[in-house]
């Protein structure tokens, strides 16, 4: 009956027009984004390497999307009250959260924190600062070998200080105890800065820190190795672990979170615009000279990347289990 | 050095110091808004600006918050910023009896000397000032937190059961959180919320303001005595009284410029220590307490003080001496300014600039905050209760929320001020609690790593008692906490002496 | 010995059961982290045991509280509802209600309709000044 062909065909037509045009908002929208500022929640005060790396970001999300990128920091318990609030937010991809990789792992593993791991929704992580282990510039320990012999000789007699108990620094410090069976004593601070200092004032012996901090104390202080694959640009007389036997790569990985039901082409837009911004030859100047490392672990490869951080993590968690 | 302070006398850095002590005097006035969150509300402006012109607002702020909490400290009670607690105990009493403008010309110049006296030590000592900050170590703190504790048993002569019980209440609340050493979880309920602890703000206004604004209602009297219209400001009276009490201004001011230089104490600390102080060397112990002239000026010059001594390690060391110091820091790190002891020699002329424009603010401070005092008491003493309760209501619950926009510090205030309401009635003061809080967590930081430390190279002893420092503090706290005793019992010899002739 | 129903005996017997709740719950704590937590709760077990002798043993003395109860009670239940419903409500709102019970609770006697209307006047516009200050101009992001 021609009538009825016709008019499903008709219907067949619209409907699919229809269809079509409801798909258009959508693409459009992921083109689009952002269309205005977007929120950039960090869990840590200012000047710290999280904040520090985001305002690098501001400027160049500045220029590649016309719009801003405000800066919030919402500090608390080494960054759990943030994170356990993320999927509070709304998930349309105007607030994004800054993360680090160990600390998302290590928190709800060791205790209760308000938020599990899986509850962070990761779409890119632009940057690390590497593990180095750090002395006195007036230190006997010349090389990090000293260090190892001496811990060897007296157990437990050498102080590496680190910031937190259970955290990046003190997972690093029993992880590199572990590979060269050596016992040092870690002593925990309230923060990067006060671990330096005491390493300044001759309080402590060692201190396990980032690159960034061993770039920061400039001459008074002897990084001995830092936990990169090849040595880094903005210290280029440290070897790396690796060149001294010890299979040690690492450090804080910082990225980018949005709150669970993001859609997911706004997930890969975000991705996009921090791995451009990443690849910008003077953003990777700039954090380059203060001690980063960048790196660009993408949307797709987060999955595998959280999986192989997780079993890397899972034996220094059990250690550190046991000794609580 | 000169063009840095030339830098520093340019019309918009002299605007901006101006600018600065005059919000910070506001802000600091206000019950509820400390000087820590006025620094961290305005801190992300100063990021567009220069360096040495942010560091100059910021500071300016700072000092004019640090003098302003005065204001809320002696007209209503509650401490507009901690560092103003110790000022309240005197200043307020000064307020009831009609004196509250004395009170405030008083801490205006106290504030103003204690203020330079900070200044001009992070001008001319400040890197050697920040090697000897570095030979404190874990242990040093320890015995400092236990110095700081001590005072407590000074502090509430005549209450000592009460006020050692407040202190170690405080000390309990201060283990809240999770722990930076052991990392335990402890005494969170399960709750995520408590992570973080009790943090020190909010629990400073809940524990001070919330008690005062309780007590307003319950009674029909008017708040504090209308000024009589008096023209000056009692600039004469408070230059005399000033002039009087001038060992103890100075003594304050240093003490406050030492207690800024280590970390972590800040002005609340410095003012109580100062007060204690002045109050066991006074010769009329029985005023403090009811409006002794004496008690303000230490008070407020040492907390003045300790704006200027804070940025000794801040800047030398990259470690805050007081909790603004902290956010100023943050600030200074985006700005790029790299601090340590090479900042005083590679960027000489930002800092420079910054302590000359520090100078200049705190001088500003005199005539802001004369004006602004004969202002502030007329009005004060002039608003009804029914609008100063609702009012000083808005500031607390912004001032609780602003300082990490967190709404659960909000209910943490208000459930503290319902506690310290009660427990006044009973008989116990905050400050013991508020110094627990405080000095808890450096008090067990220290012992901890001391320990660790002392363990690790096989000379626990040595570690604890046989570092020169720590060997001078603890003599110190010994000699604090039995002085009293020492001479009372002289002074009771000398009476019966005096009746057996 | 005095009677043991003293105003005094009250917070004793808080501070030992606080005290004796901190210490069961530092037996699960590390080693070094139940150091404090037992030091504080040993002492408010000791402080609590001194006060009960001293109510039981001193010569009494009362102390009077000046004014009334009522008024700070309802004024400290409004401060506890402003601060819950400070993020669910959003500031404005919420502080437009505490405040005008707050105002409400303050007010002692009675006032002519005019200074009513004023002091209303003062407080919305102290509420709107703030968040208007820390919304736009501070960027500091009130519920």
């Amino acid at each position: 009956m021609n009538l009825n062909r016709r008019l499903f065909a008709k219907i067949l037509a619209s409907a699919s027009l229809l269809f079509a045009s409801t798909l258009v908002p959508f693409a459009a929208q992921a083109a689009d984004y952002p269309e205005r500022d977007v929120t950039y929640v960090i869990p840590y005060n200012p000047g710290g390497e999280s904040d520090v790396t985001a305002r690098m970001q501001q400027k160049f999300f500045k220029e590649l999307t016309g719009h801003n990128l405000i800066i919030l920091n919402k500090p608390g318990a080494g960054g759990a009250t943030a994170w356990a609030q993320l999927n509070g937010f709304k998930a349309d991809g105007y607030t994004i959260m800054g993360t680090i990789v160990p600390h998302i792992i290590l928190q709800p593993a060791m205790k209760e924190v308000g938020y599990q791991t899986e509850d962070i929704t990761n779409v890119f992580f632009f940057h690390y600062t590497p593990d180095a282990i750090i002395v006195n510039a007036e230190s006997e320990f010349k090389t990090l070998q000293d260090l190892v012999d001496f811990a060897s000789a007296n157990p437990g007699a050498v102080t590496m200080g680190g910031s937190g108990t259970n955290t990046a620094n003190h997972l690093a410090a029993e992880i590199v105890s572990g590979l060269t069976s050596t016992v040092t004593t870690y002593i925990p601070f309230k923060g990067s800065a006060p671990a330096i200092t005491a390493l300044l004032g001759n309080q402590i012996k060692s201190v396990m820190s980032y690159t960034t901090q061993g770039v920061k104390a400039g001459d008074q202080v002897r990084s001995l190795a830092v936990a990169t694959e090849k040595r880094h640009p903005a210290l280029p007389d440290v070897p790396t672990f690796r060149e001294l036997g010890i299979n040690h790569v690492g450090g804080a990985y910082r990225g980018v979170a949005v709150p669970k039901g993001t859609p997911e082409d706004i997930q890969l837009e975000l991705a996009k615009i921090l791995a451009e911004i990443n690849a910008n030859p003077e953003f990777q100047k700039l954090m380059l000279e203060a001690g980063y490392s960048v790196i660009d672990v993408s949307h797709e490869q987060i999955p595998t990347f959280m999986g192989q951080k997780a079993k890397t993590y899972a034996g220094a968690i059990k250690q550190l289990k046991a000794k609580q | 050095m000169i063009d840095a302070f030339l830098n520093a006398i340019t019309p918009f850095n002299i605007g901006l110091a101006l600018l600065g002590v005059f919000l910070g005097t506001i802000i600091g006035a206000l019950p509820g808004l400390s000087a820590t969150m006025a620094v961290a509300v305005l801190v992300p402006f100063t990021f567009s600006m220069e360096p040495a012109s942010g560091l100059i607002a910021l500071g300016a702020v700072y000092t004019g918050a640090i003098y302003g909490g005065a204001y809320a400290a002696i007209l209503v009670n509650t401490p507009g910023t901690p560092a103003a607690i110790a000022t309240a105990l005197d200043g307020y009493p000064m307020a009831k009896r009609g004196d509250g403008d004395l009170a405030v010309t008083i801490s205006c110049f106290a504030s103003a000397f204690g203020g330079l006296v900070g200044a001009v030590a992070l001008l001319v000592l400040a890197p050697p000032l920040a090697i000897i900050a570095l030979k404190f170590g874990p242990v040093e703190y320890f015995w400092l937190a236990i110095f700081g504790l001590s005072l407590i048993a000074v502090l509430s002569k005549g209450a000592t059961v009460k006020g050692l019980i407040g202190g170690a209440v405080g000390l309990g609340l201060s283990t809240i959180g999770s722990a930076v050493i052991g990392g335990d979880v402890r005494y969170t309920f399960g709750t995520p919320q408590l992570l973080g602890g009790i943090h020190i703000i909010p629990a400073l206004i809940g524990l001070y303001c919330v008690p005062v604004l309780l007590n307003m209602v319950s009674t029909k009297e008017a708040h504090i005595e209308r000024a009589n219209t008096k023209n000056s400001s009692r600039i004469g009276e408070a230059l005399t009284s000033i002039w009087n009490s001038k060992f103890n201004l100075v003594r304050s001011s240093v003490i406050g410029t030492v207690i800024g230089i280590l970390p972590a104490a800040g002005g609340a600390v410095a003012g109580l220590v100062a007060y204690s102080e002045a109050r066991r060397s006074s010769k009329h112990k029985e005023e403090f307490g009811k409006g002794a002239v004496d008690g303000v000026i230490a008070s407020e010059s040492a907390n003045s003080a300790t704006v200027g001594g804070g940025f000794v390690p801040t800047l030398v060391l990259g470690i805050p001496g007081t909790p603004p110091d902290a956010i100023i820091l943050g600030a200074l790190m985006v700005q790029g300014i790299r601090v340590g002891p090479r900042l005083f020699t590679e960027q000489a002329d930002i800092v420079y600039t910054f302590i000359f424009g520090l100078i200049i603010a705190t001088l500003l401070m005199i005539p802001v905050g004369l004006i602004i005092g004969k202002t502030a008491f007329k009005t004060i003493s002039s608003i009804p209760k029914s609008v100063l309760v609702p009012a000083i209501g808005v500031l607390i619950m912004i001032g609780s929320f602003a300082v990490e926009q967190n709404s659960t510090h909000v209910i943490m205030m208000v459930l503290l001020g319902l506690f310290a309401w009660l427990a006044l009635h009973f008989g116990f003061e905050p400050s013991p609690i508020v110094l627990g809080l405080i000095l808890g967590p450096i008090a067990e930081q220290g012992f901890v790593q001391g320990y660790l430390i002392g363990n690790a190279s096989g000379n626990l002893m040595g570690e604890f008692f046989g570092r020169p420092i720590s060997i001078a503090i603890i003599g110190f706290t010994l000699l604090t906490l039995l002085w009293p005793i020492w001479s009372e019992r002289k002074s009771k010899k000398l009476k019966e002496d005096q009746i057996h002739e | 010995m005095n009677s043991p129903f003293q105003k005094d005996m009250w917070p004793a017997l808080i501070l030992i059961g606080v005290g004796t709740y901190g210490l069961y719950q530092a037996v699960s704590m590390s080693t070094f982290g139940a150091i404090f937590p037992q030091f504080a709760a040993g002492g408010m077990i000791l402080g609590g045991l001194i006060l009960v002798a001293r109510v039981l043993f001193n010569k009494l003395e009362t102390a009077k509280y000046a004014g009334e109860l009522k008024r700070p009670l309802i004024l400290i239940s409004i401060l506890l509802f402003w601060a819950v419903s400070f993020p669910l409500l959003g500031f404005i709102i919420s502080s437009v209600i505490s405040g005008l019970l707050a105002m409400l609770t303050a007010l002692q006697e009675k006032i002519p309709l005019k200074s009513y209307a004023y002091q209303l006047g003062g407080i919305l516009a102290l509420i709107l000044v703030i968040d208007q200050l820390f919304g736009n101009l501070l960027n500091v992001p009130l519920p």
